[in-house]
């Protein structure tokens, strides 16, 4: 270290000079006495096939792949899925679940032929926060951070927003299972949650991007309050609406509607943010 | 290894960052680089393009392993990057956030061990493997901020400011682990610290108002 750089600092001192200085002739004599008994035959051919292929050892082992290049796509997705569960400690999954029971016990308690069915409400709602905790980093340097590593952002998005909505939809239609049993009304049921539930998500992440991680907390309880309060009285647009609506069918399209709407806004965020490379970070 | 920035030029969007920066022009070698600059220069935007946190506004960065270009996936599986604020989950443990960063990075949890074992050169990570990254010591966030980016042994290493609130035995001992790291890869530091640039860089970079003034020596 210390010999390489004194090599160096002796470098520029004689560029600056303007000349390199050369030695007086008895010296030069007495060197080149000196270097030709150091004079290194030309090497064979075998010698320097030799030499070629200790170099090309040598490159073999710096030129070890990348890790994520030895994997099979299908591996690779499971990784990162693992790795994003990794976000959420074990209270996040126990208390979302805790809250979903709580809804159905309300759901039992308050019987049938209400206009608000609790159960309906909580899970659109608890999915929206949960997606919002997953990206709980989202204008932080640790999204700078997450942004930095090997992982595409439309992986990485849509690989928590899969987390949290089969999470609450694999709890839900258990719960629902447990409330109707195996019948036909089971998928009536589960439809009038589950749309919900998918445009809960799609609004508080799309928000959450455009506006930052409050915006789209605060955008998902007013929305949800807003169906609360105003239930029947929005007419098709009562999203939460349960089976006993008579805009049910109409309600539940417009659902469908807004969540291939939100779908497409949110491929379309995603794309611009990759492509751009220019992070709205907040 | 070498990296390569043709007439960069870059703005960061987050608004922490202030400034633009470019046109630059230089290539980076194996070793260590120093980056040193005013607040303001733009070293921290000129490590974000270089980490592909920001993408430039012109210009280009072509990374090269063994003579061939990488494209911009090949590149983040190689690299390791030290934000200038800490960046981590508060509520996540110290192993749950290498591991989380690992998985990421398709490591297995050998480079996590192998990781710690390294940085116990410096300080003691694995008695505060279970500890939640906000109870620790901002400057404990720090070395395990640093620790992710070591992960895997990346073929380059960019770090901005990585020895803010480290006492003097730390940023020494870190200095001798990135020494040791730039004999195989491209390690870029930025730092204030200018009198603790020691002998240990091969080449110091100084970037004034987004340019770069001394260009970087060619080995």
């Amino acid at each position: 270290m210390n010999d390489r750089d004194d090599n160096r600092t002796k470098e520029p001192k004689l560029a600056a000079s303007g000349s390199v200085e050369t030695c007086p002739d008895a010296e030069e004599k007495e060197l080149l006495r000196f270097l030709e008994r150091y004079t290194v035959e030309v090497p064979t051919v075998k010698e320097t096939a030799q030499f070629a292929e200790g170099l090309l050892q040598q490159w073999e082992r710096t030129a070890a792949p990348a890790p994520a290049a030895n994997m099979r796509k299908p591996l690779y997705i499971l990784r990162i899925i693992q790795s994003h569960l990794k976000l959420f400690q074990w209270s996040f999954w126990l208390a979302s679940a805790a809250v979903l029971v709580l809804g159905l016990v309300a759901d039992v308690a308050s019987g049938t032929g209400s206009e608000v069915e609790p159960f309906i409400f909580t899970a659109p709602l608890l999915a929206a926060l949960g997606v919002c905790f997953a990206f709980r980093a989202y204008g932080t340097p640790m999204f700078q951070l997450e942004m930095s590593l090997p992982v595409m952002p439309m992986m990485m998005i849509f690989g928590r927003l899969t987390i949290i909505i089969t999470y609450n939809s694999a709890i839900g239609l258990l719960l629902s299972l447990f409330l109707h049993g195996a019948d036909s009304a089971l998928s009536l049921y589960v439809f009038s949650w589950l749309v919900p539930l998918g445009v809960s998500c799609l609004l508080a992440l799309i928000v959450m991007l455009y506006f930052g991680l409050y915006a789209g907390v605060f955008t998902s309880i007013v929305v949800w309050s807003i169906q609360l309060w105003m239930n029947k009285h929005l007419g098709m647009l009562y999203l939460f609406s349960g089976k006993t609506n008579g805009y049910w069918i109409e309600s539940k399209l417009i659902g469908v509607l807004c969540i291939l709407l939100l779908t497409a806004l949110l491929w379309f965020r995603i794309r611009r943010l990759h492509a751009g490379g220019r992070m709205a970070v907040q | 290894m070498t990296v390569k920035l043709n007439k960069v030029r870059g703005q960061a969007a987050d608004g922490n960052a202030a400034g633009v920066i470019g046109p630059i022009s230089m290539k980076l070698y194996p070793g260590l680089t120093g980056l040193v600059g005013a607040n303001g220069a733009g070293k921290s935007i000129l490590i974000g393009l270089l980490a592909q946190v920001w993408k430039p506004t012109a210009g280009n960065i072509v990374y090269e392993m063994n003579g061939l270009p990488l494209n911009a996936f090949e590149v983040r599986q190689y690299l390791g990057y030290v934000p200038q604020e800490i960046a981590i989950y508060s509520d996540m443990t110290v192993g749950a956030y290498l591991q989380y960063i690992a998985g990421l990075k398709c490591l297995d949890k050998w480079a996590v061990a192998a990781t710690i074992r390294k940085m116990s050169e410096i300080f003691d990570i694995a008695a505060i493997r279970d500890e939640r990254l906000g109870q620790l010591s901002v400057g404990q966030q720090r070395l395990v901020v640093i620790a992710q980016a070591l992960l895997g042994n990346p073929a380059f290493l960019f770090l901005d400011e990585p020895f803010e609130n480290l006492d003097i035995r730390q940023r020494r001992d870190l200095l001798g682990m990135l020494s040791e790291a730039a004999q195989h890869a491209v390690v870029l530091v930025s730092s204030h610290i200018t009198e603790e640039m020691n002998r240990e860089y091969d080449t110091i970079i100084k970037l004034v108002n987004g340019s770069i003034e001394e260009p970087a020596a060619e080995f």
